[in-house]
């Protein structure tokens, strides 16, 4: 993702420039600072420096005010050497970190709000992106753009995610810190020396259990009883995976005939199996709503519980990117500091805030004064603090300083001298 | 090289510092080293007596150098070493000499073999002791944190529990779906756990340790008064090896024992069967000689069969995927403990399906000469 010109760059720059006057006063300082690799790319260039080792917050400040990074990573890691070459670093431990994007969610407002631009002339249109613009035959690039729905569906399974680490792994809050990533999604970090020295397979295991993945729901108290062969289950209040799939069946059962919900379910269950649940959905719903009575309803078979149970694992499994919790020497960006697409805040969040976290909102951190004046090729609807904007098609318009780093940073909007 | 035998003892044990328990000692603490002969304190009582190999070619230990021959001489030929934890001394003197015999035969399948023989020993007895007495052993022995409780979930009675990031270490050893932690009863931390499977997990720390305690022995050159005992283990392990050959060419559907033949019923019938009821029918035909393919083509039977996943999980209780061990077939105490046991006058004192298959196939042969 580009700028539309290097003045665009340049004023991006001098924005992040003015936050990081007092980088220590703004950035969170990563503990035992000493033992971890940093990288960071700058305006412009699109190779990522790495491999550096920075003793203190002083020297972290200095990166801010000298470098004015466009983003800054840190290794989960810890490490003897840290800017030695990979092989060398001598891996001490890592902390067990998440991520949840909202591209890996199977949202489906992703597919009308991703769109391709062209640089030149603004045509625009949903992917598969084209090699040129079929208008101009411009530079055309594709934009990931951010929205409402993804964002809540992506807190939604940090909630999850927070539960199960929580509840099921019993790590406790001061172990764990919380941001949003600047962009589309919400990272966790777990920073507990007894887990920090978990090997990649530990890890592997870890993000199994918060994903379901490979779990046999006859492991977690569902399943047919020898002899009189009736269909044995969890209740609502036990603890771990047997909960979960019960309140998840429970959910499931009170969606069924919701028209929203009928495309996932013809999606996951077999149009028979659907129909049998759908059929008798009121009077299940009624049975279900004190305690979970598995295999209610003679005609429903023990195999179709068995697949509403599955789809409830699946349901309340927490959505997260495998490949960042299991690479022990991952970068990851650090804690309240600019997200260069966005201009806005990773910002560190309490547990108490998830709720009631506004993504469009508090990670806002520019002043709305002075006003800039932007050309913008195209952009969809969105909202910074309060105020929603757009949709743009090649218009000049006057918008907050936060609103016109953001634009320009997501390479929508230029400069308008005019 | 000549081993004394504390020093070989000492490399058997972890340096794990011994508070024995109260609950210990008021009974006979003699029997617990008997028993367990990685326990810290036999190492401390071995110790004392500062005894060498040469020493017991008196015959003041001739039953020591007896039991020892035939700790080794039960591995080889059942896979299994019984208990004699009344005679203490004797036994506790003749594990460690055991060991030395294992490391002068020099033969990598004969030292796995005697290591699993001897941890399925203790697994056994550890299977009949109060749940406080395998915690306190599991701390002392291993430096495992196994928390002895009761808790019921569901059906289940859980006898133990775990921290989680302890119980992934120790079960990554094992590949069978029910180990993974995404199915285990995870709670604040804790992952629970029955007695069989922390006994399982105990097993598997005493099987490592005494295989190592044999590898890191290195090229012990036997002296002169074991060298006929040991050219007699030989010419049983000659034996054994001819005896293997021509069971597992054969496979011999009559030979099953009950429980084995029941779940191959409920399979050949095309019912659908619990996993672990297909860990055990995969696990014993495996290790009775059948190949994956032939083991797949069973599979095929059942309603829900699927190739990929079947073949997948084949290979892992082979031990070909995950980098992990093969699996053995489960016990008759294992089979028992989830419901596939049919004990029946047949079985007589067997242990395991396994040893009661060859039994019957040698019987079916005898008879047929």
């Amino acid at each position: 993702m580009s700028f539309i010109a290097e003045a665009d760059l340049q004023f991006a720059r001098g924005a992040f420039r003015s936050y990081y006057e007092r980088p220590r006063e703004r950035v969170e300082i990563p503990r035992k600072i000493e033992s971890r690799e940093f990288g960071y790319f700058v305006f412009g260039e699109n190779i990522m420096v790495r491999h550096l080792s920075l003793r203190d917050a002083n020297s972290l400040g200095s990166l801010f005010t000298d470098r004015v990074p466009r983003h800054v990573y840190y290794s989960s890691a810890f490490f003897h050497s840290p800017s030695a070459p990979m092989e060398r670093k001598g891996w001490i431990g890592a902390e067990l970190v998440f991520d949840i994007d909202a591209d890996h969610l199977p949202v489906r407002c992703k597919a009308e709000h991703d769109f391709w631009l062209c640089k030149n002339c603004g045509e625009h249109g949903p992917k598969p992106t084209p090699k040129g613009c079929p208008k101009c035959q411009g530079r055309v690039e594709e934009i990931e753009w951010l929205c409402e729905l993804c964002l809540r569906e992506a807190r939604n399974e940090l909630l999850k995610l927070l539960d199960f680490l929580e509840l099921s792994l019993g790590i406790g809050s001061k172990d764990i810190t919380l941001n949003f990533s600047g962009h589309r999604g919400y990272h966790v970090h777990v920073d507990n020396d007894h887990l920090n020295s978990m090997d990649q397979y530990a890890r592997k295991e870890i993000v199994d259990y918060v994903t379901g993945n490979g779990l046999d729901v006859s492991y977690h108290g569902l399943y047919l009883s020898r002899g009189s062969s009736s269909l044995i289950g969890p209740d609502y209040s036990e603890p771990s995976w047997r909960g979960r799939i019960a309140r998840g069946v429970y959910d499931l059962l009170g969606q069924l005939s919701d028209p929203s919900y009928k495309g996932y379910f013809s999606e996951n269950l077999t149009p028979k199996t659907y129909r049998r649940f759908l059929k008798r959905q009121e009077v299940l719903v009624k049975l279900w709503s004190s305690r979970p009575v598995w295999g209610a309803a003679s005609a429903i078979k023990a195999d179709d519980w068995i697949k509403l149970a599955q789809l409830a694992v699946r349901r309340q499994a927490a959505n997260i990117d495998s490949v960042v919790t299991t690479d022990v020497h991952r970068l990851i960006r650090v804690i309240n500091t600019l997200h260069g697409k966005t201009g806005l805040l990773s910002l560190k969040m309490g547990y108490d805030e998830v709720e009631n976290f506004d993504p469009f909102r508090d990670p806002v951190v520019f002043p709305d004064q002075p006003p800039v004046k932007m050309k913008v090729l195209y952009c969809p609807e969105f909202r910074v603090k309060e105020k929603s904007y757009g949709p743009y098609h090649n218009q000049v318009v006057e918008v907050p300083l936060s609103t016109a780093v953001f634009m320009m940073c997501k390479g929508v909007g230029t400069l308008s001298s005019g | 090289m000549m081993c004394t035998l504390p020093k070989l003892l000492e490399s058997l044990i972890d340096p794990v510092p011994l508070i024995p328990s109260k609950a210990m000692l008021a009974t006979s603490p003699s029997i617990y080293l008997a028993r367990y002969p990685l326990l810290p304190m036999t190492r401390d009582y071995v110790g004392k007596r500062g005894l060498t190999i040469n020493d017991l070619s008196s015959e003041q230990y001739a039953p020591v150098l007896r039991r020892a021959i035939n700790r080794v001489e039960l591995a080889i030929r059942y896979g299994f070493v019984n208990d004699r934890s009344r005679e203490t001394e004797v036994e506790i003197l003749s594990f460690p000499l055991a060991v030395f015999l294992v490391a002068c035969i020099s033969d990598p399948p004969i030292s796995k073999r005697y290591a699993m023989a001897e941890s399925e020993r203790c697994s056994e007895l550890l299977l009949d002791e109060p749940n406080q007495v395998v915690e306190r052993l599991a701390e002392d022995s291993f430096g495992l944190k196994l928390k002895a409780l009761r808790h019921v979930l569901g059906t289940h009675i859980y006898d133990f529990c775990l921290d989680f990031s302890d119980y992934i270490r120790l079960a990554s050893h094992f590949s069978s779906p029910s180990w993974r932690l995404v199915n285990k009863n995870l709670c604040l931390g804790q992952v629970y756990l029955l007695k069989t499977e922390a006994v399982g997990i105990l097993k598997l720390h005493a099987e490592e340790n005494i295989l190592r305690a044999i590898n890191e022995s290195g090229d012990v050159s036997s002296p002169q008064f074991l060298k006929q005992h040991l050219a007699g283990i030989r010419s049983i392990i000659a034996v054994r090896e001819k005896e293997e050959e021509r069971v597992t060419t054969r496979f011999s559907l009559e030979a099953l024992p009950p429980c084995i033949r029941s779940i191959y019923n409920r399979l050949v019938e095309g019912e659908s069967l619990p996993h672990f009821a297909r860990f055990t029918l995969t696990s014993f035909f495996l290790n009775v000689g059948l190949t994956r393919r032939e083991v797949l083509s069973l599979f095929s039977r059942l309603p829900d069969f699927d190739e990929h996943l079947s073949q997948y999980q084949i290979e892992h209780i082979a031990g070909e995927r995950g980098g992990v061990k093969k699996y053995t077939s489960p016990s008759c105490r294992t089979l028992q403990t989830h419901g596939l046991c049919l004990r029946t006058q047949q079985c007589l004192s067997m242990r395991s399906p396994i040893k009661m298959y060859y039994r019957q196939v040698r019987l079916t042969e005898r008879g047929e000469a």
